[in-house]
This record gives structure tokens, sequence and C-alpha cells, in this order.
């Protein structure tokens, strides 16, 4: 069986305190379509560690800003 | 073209469209010659091996993982339902007059599996699951008019049989769980009111059976299952999720 771990995403947020930016915008900073960062926002999808970073890089804030584990609820 | 694909909310890389493209392009000419149906062959698998062998780079990370994911449940239900065809015609002695039937049986899956999982993963199952009973609603609409059209009472009475897929889109959003419950519901009404339990008789592959199957009934019982097991998750704008440990 996986474990699985909760994760807080909190890319929406650091993504509208840098400057109101759009998911177009960021999408194209960092070479992926829009798609990809609502999917992120959305919590469909978690990004490799190359995109988190890439992501954390251009919002100017640490990865562990955007993603951070929950308590785990499966011990 | 942007905005056409932000509405859409699902943006394919170019070279998925080309397949598309190839596709249909390969179904329109096989009205000629059957022998242009490879093109279809090439727009379905081409994009796929050109990316896997390193030629074609055109999707990002999250377009690359729901490609393979879809490729995979593709695999997982078109393998699974070989299997028990094999078990059926070597055990019962059945014998398959039209292996082309069963053959198209075979894409229409898997095209189906490909493209219900794709979109899940751009849309989530609560979205995609509302499109999809609208799209029915929209097409069942559009069908019965034009097929009433000397009948303006017939194709008024007809055409009200949209309105549960509109009812059902509305209710999905609202109280997932008895959507889904609701949607199973139709699609088993359908199964046997269509006769497509049939397809496991003397007759099991009759041309069209399988695809009214695969093209009704799946993506009703499909959209059932996982409101059903997905109930209002992901339907909100929540910033939680899940990771799963690789």
């Amino acid at each position: 069986m996986k474990p699985k771990h909760e994760l807080n995403n909190q890319l929406k947020l650091h993504r509208l305190k840098a400057g109101d930016m759009t998911q177009e915008d960021l999408a194209r900073a960092i070479g992926v379509t829009r798609q990809t960062i609502l999917s992120i926002e959305k919590g469909r999808y978690t990004p490799s560690v190359a995109l988190a970073l890439r992501m954390a890089k251009v919002l100017g804030v640490q990865v562990e800003d955007l993603f951070e584990l929950k308590e785990d609820d499966h011990g | 073209m942007d905005r056409i694909w932000k509405w859409i909310g699902w943006q394919p890389a170019w070279g998925t469209l080309a397949g598309f493209a190839l596709v249909i392009l390969g179904f329109a000419l096989s009205a000629i010659d059957w022998g242009f149906i490879t093109l279809a062959a090439l727009g379905t698998f081409g994009p796929g091996i050109l990316r896997e062998m390193g030629l074609l780079n055109d999707q990002d990370e999250f377009q690359r993982r729901a490609s393979r994911k879809a490729g995979y449940h593709a695999y997982l239900v078109t393998g699974l339902l070989a299997f028990f065809l094999i078990a059926y015609y070597r055990s019962a002695e059945n014998v398959l007059e039209k292996a082309d039937v069963l053959l198209e049986l075979f894409l229409v899956i898997l095209w189906f599996t490909w493209f219900f999982s794709s979109l899940l993963d751009y849309w989530g199952p609560a979205r995609t699951v509302t499109r999809i009973l609208v799209a029915f609603g929209i097409f069942w609409a559009i069908f019965n008019i034009l097929g009433n059209l000397m009948s303006p009472v017939a194709m008024f009475m007809q055409t009200l049989l949209a309105v549960p897929f509109f009812l059902l889109a509305w209710t999905a959003k609202r109280w997932p769980r008895l959507a889904g419950g609701l949607l199973v519901l139709a699609a088993c009404f359908f199964f046997f009111t269509f006769d497509m339990y049939k397809i496991i008789g003397p007759d099991p592959l009759a041309r069209g059976r399988g695809h009214i199957i695969v093209l009704f009934f799946g993506p009703l019982f499909a959209s059932g299952i996982l409101l059903i097991r997905h109930g209002g998750r992901e339907s909100d704008n929540s910033d939680t999720l899940i990771a799963e440990e690789h």
C-alpha cells in the first residue's frame, strides 16, 4: 500500500503576492502550460522538484513556502 | 486561440492536435479506401512513439504525466477485456465471425479510456462529469430536434429527455454522491433498455453494439463511479493536495 501524504499548497497565495501574477504569467515564466499551474493550484498535480524550484525562484520564495507536508495521518 | 483553450480548460500539445487531425483524415479517407485508416493509426500512436524516442518534445511535465497515465489506463482496461474475450470465445466454443468488429471495439475502448482519463487529469472528477453530462444533454437534444423536424410535438417531447442530463449535471455539483448513484442506476437502466447485455450471447459483437456500450454506458457508468468515489473533492478551490509517495 502506498503511503499518502497531504501537502499544503500555497502557490496561489504567493503568485498573487508576487504582484498579482496570473497563472499565464507564471506558466510562461517557468516554461509550462497554464493548465499545469491550474492543476498544481487545484491539487491535482504534484510538480517535480525541478519545477517546484523554478516556481519558487520566479516567485522569490523557498519551495517550503509553496509546499509543506501536513501531519501524516497514517502514522 | 488561447482563449478557446482557456475556455475548454485543456490545451493539448501540438503533436496531439496533429495526431487528432490525422485520425479524422484517416477515417474520412477510409470511405475511399480502408488503407487510409493507417493514417488514424499514425495519428493515434505516432506522437507518443516520437515522444518516447525523444524526437518530439512538445509537452510539459504535467501533460507528459497525463499522457502516460491515460495510456496506462487504456492498457489496463483493454488488456482486461482482451483476456475476458479470449476466455469467452475459447471456453464456450463461440465462433468469432467478424474479427474486424472486435478489433474496432478494442480501438473504441482504447480511445475512450485514454480520453476519459485525460479529461480527468485536466479537469478533475466533478468538472469532467458535469461537462460529460452537459455534452450528453446537448447531443441528445440536437439528435432529437434533427430527427423530428416534421413533428414539433414529438420534437418537444423527445427533447425533454435531454433534461435529466442537465439536471444530473446540476446535481453533480451540489450532491455529487447522490448524482453518482443516479448515474450508475441510469447507466444500468440503459444497459438493459438498449439490450446492451446481449453483447454476451449468440451474437456478441453485432456491429455497433459494442460501440454503444463504450460510448453511452461507459461515460455514464464511469462518471457515476467517479462521483461516488470522489464526492465533492477537488470541485472547490481547496489548496490542499494529495501526493502519493513513489
